[in-house]
């Protein structure tokens, strides 16, 4: 069969200039990966960027910092599971996006 | 692609724009940029080969078609600007891109004043192709912040979905006084100020072509100035949504290619303009991208220039 080359044309949709992520793992009292809602906020404004989920298996997670902020210092917040007694929300201070 | 960016407070730069008669300024500021560099900015690759008074024929570098720009700087407040496919003389040209009929007075702006006083300029340009911004009413203390009229003129090869196209040059630039933002807008007809100078074939001379963006709601609209798109930064990604520009033939309604580094955000006037954002993550990660407006009193666009 003859060789074609190169056939049709890949059209570039809008696309994301996207800044850094703030990504880690939650694990649970036991130490087990667990699924937590996450939020992260701009240290210096105390503003709420962005919030993600942990994953249940892995229990990690990624968070989009805002493209704006460059390297500007954050804190995430990873709330208690409702499901169980009630526990103090976890901060994780001074991070920035990478 | 990176533009190498030339800016009007660069350590020995050219002298600002202004809008009097026969006032060289823009011939200036091109020949410095694309042709001899100036400070620590080597040249774009461009050559000069044709010269008169108040006026300069600018010929594409190495990789390019290969066509000439010519300006006139006789009039009041603007250049009068023309693309050619060859040249064998200062006033003599072929193939001329508009031609006459099409559009007689398509210019590149310098300064709404007549006074001599200074505007701030901005050139991107590799050899191929420049884009060049002017604060047309600003003072060069107001540098790139927004004022009330700044158009925009591009000249140069797109990026083009036919690697044969022999005639993929684009010339954008305003009509009569000059301050009108045709960069600017998206469109579904033909444009009164852009042009290449044969149809996507390769035949017949020179054609008004169209352009738009792939951002949701653009419609016939400003660039970066849609109403009813997402927040900046995006609330899902915290990014800044980029679209291309493409411009097509009227006829037909092929694509002829991207304005390269000039990209269409995806916002309602996003950040301010002067912003500089670096993508760190994604398709467009190392990219830095200068938000700059494009802009004719009320009608207000913003675009993001691809920067070093």
């Amino acid at each position: 069969m003859a060789d074609l080359g190169a056939v049709g044309r890949v059209v570039t949709g809008v696309v994301a200039l996207a800044g850094g992520y703030v990504a880690g793992t939650v694990r649970d009292a036991q130490g087990a990966p667990a699924r937590r809602r996450l939020g992260l906020y701009h240290r210096g404004r105390l503003s709420y960027s962005n919030s993600a989920y942990s994953d249940a298996t892995s229990g990690a997670y990624q968070i989009a910092c805002h493209v704006t902020d460059d390297q500007a210092e954050h804190f995430v917040v990873c709330l208690d599971d409702g499901a169980e007694p009630v526990q103090n929300d976890l901060i994780l201070g001074r991070v920035t996006g990478v | 692609m990176p533009y190498t960016l030339y800016r009007w407070d660069d350590p020995g730069a050219p002298a600002p724009l202004n809008g009097q008669s026969n006032a060289n300024t823009l011939i200036n500021v091109l020949d410095a940029c694309l042709v001899t560099g100036y400070g620590a900015k080597a040249p774009a690759g461009w050559s000069k080969p044709f010269t008169a008074a108040n006026q300069a024929a600018f010929r594409q570098g190495a990789g390019s078609n290969g066509f000439y720009l010519h300006l006139d700087a006789s009039p009041l407040w603007h250049d009068k600007v023309r693309g050619y496919e060859s040249m064998t003389a200062i006033d003599a040209g072929t193939n001329p891109f508009p031609t006459v009929a099409q559009r007689s007075d398509l210019v590149a702006a310098r300064s709404s004043s007549s006074d001599g006083s200074g505007r701030p300029w901005l050139v991107a340009a590799d050899a191929r192709r420049f884009f060049l911004w002017m604060n047309y009413q600003g003072t060069l203390a107001q540098g790139l912040a927004s004022t009330t009229y700044q158009p925009a003129f591009f000249f140069g090869d797109l990026e083009s979905p036919n690697t044969g196209d022999a005639f993929n040059t684009l010339i954008s630039g305003g009509i009569s006084n000059g301050n009108s933002t045709f960069l600017g807008y998206a469109s579904h007809g033909a444009s009164n100020a852009e042009f290449m100078p044969r149809n996507f074939a390769g035949t017949g001379g020179a054609v008004a072509v169209m352009k738009t963006t792939h951002v949701p709601f653009q419609s016939t609209s400003l660039i970066g100035a849609v109403a009813n798109a997402p927040a900046f930064p995006d609330p899902v990604t915290g990014s800044l949504l980029l679209s291309p520009i493409e411009v097509f033939d009227t006829s037909g309604c092929v694509s002829r290619g991207v304005l390269p580094g000039i990209w269409a955000p995806g916002h309602n006037l996003p950040g301010s303009p002067g912003d500089v954002l670096t993508g760190v993550n994604g398709p467009l990660a190392g990219k830095r991208l200068m938000l700059l407006d494009v802009a004719a009193a009320s009608s207000r666009a913003r675009i993001a220039l691809e920067i070093p």
